[in-house]
This record gives structure tokens, C-alpha cells and sequence, in this order.
């Protein structure tokens, strides 16, 4: 029976080996959201993804999508979500549009309906002209829309999105977000991994920060940057080999809440940022090179819960 | 099971096949025809003992079963790896409500066809460079090509889903179809090699497949023997093994 949740997780785990993926991970995204799962590399974001489209089988756990399991009901719940991989999962052998109608046809859409869906998935992604093009002489960019336009193809109610800009241009990537943004309209749940703060912050309802395997921290993003309270995060450059100095100098004062370094880079959250600049101001004068203040963001969010940065 | 999501494979597989066909063409088909005509120049009517007939001709069944089972084995194994491993258009696939058995299926069956297409294009255009007749009686060369297409393309889909690498596959089988082939009686008369080794020849089910199609090509005959039939019943459990094991490749 569907219930009004498009994805619940409870206690969802994967084992590799000895590996944990994902690690008892209970989540509820309503119908229409567009959820983020935020974290680095390697903690589990596409591990769960993988899962929810059935291609793996949870260890331990359960995960229903529109109200189906995902291992007892794999087939009904594949026919009602669309996949965006991080891989352009494209068959070279066949042109754009001749993916897009191979694709319709495995999801056993009416022969009637087809064409007319090309043409719209087409016009979304703004791939009209290349209906005919080979997959190999696409861009990048122009690859990644035609996964999407593939996964759109049958009018999926929950689209999962695995890291869908990474290794785009930033102009793809704009345009990436547009087609995303666009979709919040038609009423479609969808859930976007990603490792950019930015990324999350822009499109998504509610962010789910994930690491080694478990969601560490959830909410908007605005609540989620707000338990920073009114800190402030400052960031010198630092020069002449006076980072670990500095770094030493500022852990020890009582104003800096967490310090953190990265090459001639050193990162401060603090309360008091005039305390913080006027010591690196005074102390260091000669090896700060720049300073900068701004309001907290995702990944400083990520780093105050893990002590390390998204990129580690 | 369902039949149109395994047809659909199909067809796609076939497209793609057909489009590349120039290929194929070059390396399955004119190697056969190639191997008989620098036979039946170098050897001619030359007595080889053991063989009753031109040997371009004796050889001829060989290399057309050579082309079928390389087919078999090879086009569906790098279809596989590459979609799997390379393209990564085998995720596309298995991202829609498609089982794992209907790929399966769809991937043993387009595999076998395309041996038989192979197979049956090689042996016509062979068939114009040596001294044999044509008969209604090859028709009976179909079931003898879709069993042995199905057989390695059982085995290809399995190492190509398996093997991440094309050198792997293409030296694995190598490694398997020539010794197989070579050894199943192609170049010379079984009766004419050591006693404890015609042992081994004879269990070859290779030897089977090429002895079944020089009976029908060269000497007349149906062709279709115990052999056969019991590569055919052999063709279930073969089916059922690959399935299982491709299961557990794609699923963890």
C-alpha cells in the first residue's frame, strides 16, 4: 500500500566484505521534495542510490520507494523512478535518438506515445538538434541531458540524480541546475548525491549530510548552517611558512571554536571574528597575505560535524 | 519472463550487429574462406590419409564451425564487457524493469543468431571456392549452428561479464575455442591420431559439432546424430547454470 512518503529507509545497510557502504540509515522524503544527500567521496551516497534502484541488495534493513519495497517489488519500482548515474550509461552503438526510443520501449511505454515523448525530452534537455546526432560526438554536458532526457523518458514519479554535474563545465552545470529547478514544478520527488555544497544549497528542500555510511546531520539548509549560530568562518592566506604557526597560535585562543589548515590556507570558525582579524592583523601582519569573513555554508557545516572537508 | 522485453534486446542487438556488419564480414567470414582457398591451392587433391575427399572441402566444416563458435563466444562476451565495463550502457539496461533473466536470455539468443547469420553466410560464400553441392539437406546446418551458438555464447556472456579487461577475453578465448576447435577433428582425420588421444577427441563436443556438419556438408548425410541431440539437452542446463551465474555477476 503507498503510504505519502516517496522513499522511507529504515536501518538500511550495506556490507562490502568488510566494508560498511551504509550503515543503518533511516530517512523519510515526502512526495515532491528534492532531497540532497550531501558528503564526500566514498560515504555512501550512491552505495544508497544503487540500492533504491534495486541494482544491489541491502544487507541488513529495509527501503521502499512509492510505498514498494525495493527487493521484493524490484520491477514495479523500476518502472516508476527514473536513474541518473554518475556514468553516462549510453549506448554508443545507437544515435540520441534511437537511446532515447530503446529506452521507452524497456520500460514498455505505448508505441504511440514514443515519438511524441522524444521530441519533449528532447526540447527539455535542449537536445532537439542533436535527435540525430551519434553519442559520441556529444559534449559532455550535452551527454549528461541526454542521461537525464533518458531517464525522463518515462515519466518517472521519483527521480534519483547521482552526482549529476560532476566533471561539467560551469556553463553545464548551470544548466544542469535549470533543468532540475524546472522539474520541482511537475511534482516529481527528487533525490540528488552531490559534493557540492553549493550545489545542495541551491536546489534542494532538505539536505541530508552523509558520512562513512551514515546521515550525520539533516534538515534545510538554512537550519543546518544556522547550528553554527552566528559564527563566522574566516579564511587567511597565510605565507613565508607561518601556517603551522598561526595554527598553533589560534587553537589556543579562546575565540576560535575550530581551526583548520589546508596548504597556506587556514580556516577559523569563531563568534568573534574581529578578535581572529585583529589577531592575524597585528601578530602575523607580514605573512597574512589576504583575509576573508563569510557566513557559513554546507561545508563548513560538514567539517564542524567531521572535522574535515568534503574534497578529503 | 516476458517475451517482448527480450525481444526488444534483441532486435536492438541485431541492429547493431547488422550496422557493424562490414566487420564481421571481414574477420569471421573471410577468414574461413581465406583458409580454403590457400588449402585447396597448396594441397589440391593430395592424398592425406584418413580423408576421403579434398581436403579444402574435408576442412571446410571446421572453419565454418571455427566462425560459428568464435561468434558465439567472442561477439557476445565484448558486447557484454563493453557495455558492462566500458560504456556502461549495461547499468542503463538494468536500471529499467527488465529482469536479469530476460537479459539473459535476450543476450544467449541474440548471440546464437548472430553465430548462425555468421555461420551461414561463411558456408555460402566457402561454398563457392571448393567442390561441394549444394542441398536442401543444409537447412539441417541451422540446428547444428543455433546449438553450438548457444553453447558458446553461454560461455562468452559468462567470461565477458566476468572479465574486466578485452585482452582477458579475447586471450581466454582463444585460449578455449582454438584448442577445442583444432583439436575436434578440423585438420585431420580422427582415426588417424593415437588411440588414448582420440579419447579426448572424441569426449570434444567440438568434434561432435564439426563431425555432424561435414556429414551434412561434405558427405550427404543428416548429420544430426545422438551427438547432437545430446549437445541440444545439454543446451537446458547450460541455460539454466548461466543464468544463475549471471545473476550473481550483476547482483550483489
Amino acid at each position: 500500500m503507498e503510504t505519502g512518503a516517496a522513499i522511507r529507509l529504515q536501518g538500511l545497510t550495506k556490507r562490502f566484505e568488510d566494508v560498511v557502504a551504509v550503515d543503518h540509515v533511516d530517512l523519510e522524503i515526502p512526495k515532491g521534495e528534492i532531497f540532497g544527500l550531501l558528503g564526500p567521496n566514498g560515504a555512501g551516497k550512491t552505495t544508497i542510490i544503487r540500492m533504491l534502484g534495486g541494482l544491489i541488495l541491502p544487507s541488513e534493513g529495509t527501503a521502499a520507494v512509492l510505498g514498494l519495497d525495493v527487493v521484493a517489488d524490484t520491477k514495479a519500482v523500476k518502472s516508476r523512478i527514473g536513474v541518473v548515474p554518475q556514468k553516462n550509461v549510453l549506448d554508443r552503438d545507437l544515435n540520441v535518438r534511437r537511446n532515447l526510443i530503446y529506452h521507452a520501449k524497456l520500460h514498455e511505454m505505448p508505441r504511440a506515445s514514443i515519438k511524441p515523448k522524444v521530441d519533449e525530452v528532447l526540447a527539455f534537455t535542449e537536445l532537439k538538434d542533436k535527435r540525430d546526432a551519434d553519442v559520441d560526438d556529444l559534449s559532455g554536458g550535452m551527454k549528461r541531458r541526454l542521461v537525464v532526457a533518458m531517464a525522463m523518458m518515462h515519466d518517472p514519479e521519483v527521480l534519483f540524480l547521482d552526482e549529476p554535474t560532476t566533471g561539467l563545465d560551469p556553463q553545464s552545470r548551470r544548466m544542469v541546475w535549470e533543468r532540475i529547478r524546472s522539474l520541482r514544478g511537475r511534482g516529481i520527488t527528487i533525490v540528488l548525491t552531490t559534493h557540492y555544497m553549493d550545489e545542495a544549497d541551491m536546489l534542494c528542500d532538505r539536505v541530508g549530510i552523509i558520512d562513512q555510511g551514515r546521515i550525520i546531520a539533516l534538515g534545510t539548509a538554512a537550519e543546518l548552517k544556522s547550528r553554527l549560530g552566528r559564527e563566522a568562518i574566516v579564511v587567511a592566506l597565510i605565507r613565508g611558512g607561518m601556517r603551522d604557526e598561526v595554527l598553533a597560535d589560534v587553537r589556543a585562543r579562546p575565540f576560535a571554536l575550530e581551526v583548520h589548515g589546508e596548504g597556506d590556507r587556514v580556516s577559523v570558525r569563531t563568534r568573534d571574528k574581529k578578535a581572529v582579524a585583529e589577531l592575524l592583523l597585528t601578530k602575523y601582519s607580514g605573512a597574512v597575505e589576504t583575509i576573508e569573513f563569510h557566513e557559513p555554508t554546507l561545508e563548513d557545516v560538514f567539517i564542524s560535524l567531521t572535522g574535515r572537508e568534503l574534497r578529503e | 519472463m516476458n517475451p517482448r522485453s527480450v525481444w526488444i534486446i534483441i532486435e536492438k542487438e541485431q541492429y547493431v550487429f547488422f550496422k557493424y556488419f562490414h566487420s564481421e564480414v571481414a574477420n569471421a567470414i573471410l577468414f574461413p574462406v581465406f583458409m580454403v582457398w590457400t588449402m585447396q591451392v597448396g594441397i589440391g587433391d593430395a592424398e592425406i590419409p584418413g580423408i576421403d575427399v579434398a581436403y579444402a572441402s574435408y576442412i571446410m566444416p571446421g572453419l565454418i564451425m571455427l566462425t560459428v563458435i568464435s561468434t558465439g563466444f567472442f561477439n557476445t562476451g565484448f558486447v557484454m564487457m563493453f557495455e558492462k565495463s566500458y560504456t556502461d550502457a549495461f547499468e542503463a539496461l538494468v536500471q529499467t524493469p527488465v529482469t536479469v533473466h530476460e537479459i539473459c536470455l535476450a543476450k544467449l539468443v541474440s548471440g546464437t543468431l548472430k553465430s548462425m547469420v555468421n555461420g551461414g553466410v561463411s558456408l555460402l560464400v566457402v561454398a563457392l571456392f571448393i567442390d561441394v553441392e549444394l542441398s536442401w539437406t543444409w537447412l539441417l546446418l541451422l540446428p547444428i549452428f543455433a546449438v553450438c551458438g548457444f553453447f558458446f555464447s553461454c560461455i562468452g556472456l559468462l567470461m565477458g561479464t566476468y572479465l574486466k579487461r578485452g585482452y582477458e577475453l579475447g586471450t581466454w578465448g582463444n585460449v578455449l575455442t582454438f584448442p577445442l576447435t583444432f583439436f575436434g577433428g578440423l585438420f585431420f582425420a580422427v582415426s588417424q591420431i593415437p588411440a588414448d588421444l582420440q579419447v579426448a577427441v572424441k569426449a570434444n563436443p567440438v568434434t561432435w559439432m564439426i563431425t555432424s556438419m561435414r556429414e551434412v556438408t561434405v558427405y550427404g548425410g543428416w548429420g544430426i546424430g545422438w551427438e547432437m541431440l545430446a549437445l541440444l539437452v545439454a543446451c537446458v542446463p547450460l541455460y539454466l547454470l548461466t543464468t544463475l551465474l549471471f545473476k550473481r555477476l550483476v547482483i550483489d
